[in-house]
């Protein structure tokens, strides 16, 4: 006769349950956001990998993205966010206000990422 | 099982699984947690169960040709690469974790759950070419847990009914 499947939960199980709450717990402390932005933070959009805008975080200002589903950036006191996205999900727009380093806003349909980095986009100036 | 039974079961749970996967589309689960990515995998009941009563082979084909179809009938070749990496991902986890005495259903279901997000945040991030969305993980891999339980408890229905009825059978879940 085939054995039959196991169909309660057992003992093991809590195995299964702590290692997917300690993988999550491990991923969250290596993705934790870095210091307080600084006066130097800047605004980066990239898209499809490649950057496509950069303002600068002190300064208030609304950008409209036009891309497959059009957008709205804001940009005021430090925080960015947005508006009016015309993609049925509008993630982006339900990720609210972001405000330090490392930390973004992405919008899949457009391969859209917004991203506070900690100083200007130049990593590195060859003389 | 017969070929010809293992045929037609194999088509009723492909095509329950389609409906599920669309159903869940229509589900507003977002405005509860706008959490990318998140939703109940209720078409995971669907592998849970074939992989459990009909073994690792059929619940591949299954998850594949679901992936596939879904995709053709709305979605695009975006949406198949997201859902074949996640469901490739999580039914090969699960077929591995269904071998191990220690899990249950449930042990499979959950690890099944998070195989399925994390593949999603890995074709996501490759497609975006970015690192970033890995952010999302940790409570997408949270949430598993109890998405996980939950569609197990409804494949252990569904898996106990099954035994029941199956030809010669009558038999009794084991308890451990």
């Amino acid at each position: 006769m085939k054995k039959a499947p196991r169909l309660r939960f057992q003992k093991g199980d809590w195995l299964a349950v702590l290692s997917v709450l300690a993988l999550s717990a491990l991923v969250f402390l290596m993705c934790l956001p870095g210091k307080q932005a600084s006066e130097a933070s800047s605004v980066r959009l990239i898209v499809n990998g490649k950057p496509h805008a950069e303002f600068s975080l002190s300064e208030n200002r609304q950008y409209r993205f036009e891309g497959s589903y059009p957008l709205t950036v804001n940009i005021r006191d430090g925080e960015v966010w947005v508006t009016d996205s015309a993609c049925p999900g509008a993630d982006c727009a339900h990720t609210g206000k972001i405000s330090s380093p490392a930390s973004s806003i992405i919008c899949l349909p457009n391969k859209l990422e917004i991203v506070i980095s900690g100083e200007s986009a130049v990593d590195l100036t060859v003389r | 099982m017969k070929n010809t039974k293992r045929l037609a079961l194999s088509a009723v749970l492909l095509s329950l699984a389609l409906a599920l996967s669309y159903l869940e589309r229509l589900m507003p689960l977002q405005l509860i947690l706008p959490l990318p990515g998140f939703k109940l995998g209720l078409a995971n009941i669907v592998t849970l169960v074939a992989l459990f009563h009909m073994g690792a082979k059929s619940a591949f084909l299954i998850v594949f040709l679901r992936c596939l179809l879904a995709s053709v009938f709305g979605g695009g070749i975006t949406a198949f690469l997201f859902s074949v990496t996640g469901g490739m991902l999580s039914v090969c986890i699960m077929a591995v974790s269904a071998k191990a005495p220690v899990f249950s259903v449930y042990g499979v279901s959950i690890l099944g759950a998070a195989a399925h997000n994390t593949g999603q945040i890995l074709a996501a991030s490759v497609l975006m070419n970015t690192v970033r969305i890995f952010g999302y993980l940790p409570y997408l891999l949270a949430i598993s847990v109890i998405t996980g339980l939950l569609t197990a408890t409804a494949a252990s229905g569904v898996l106990k009914i099954l035994m029941i009825s199956a030809p010669g059978g009558k038999i009794k879940p084991s308890n451990s």
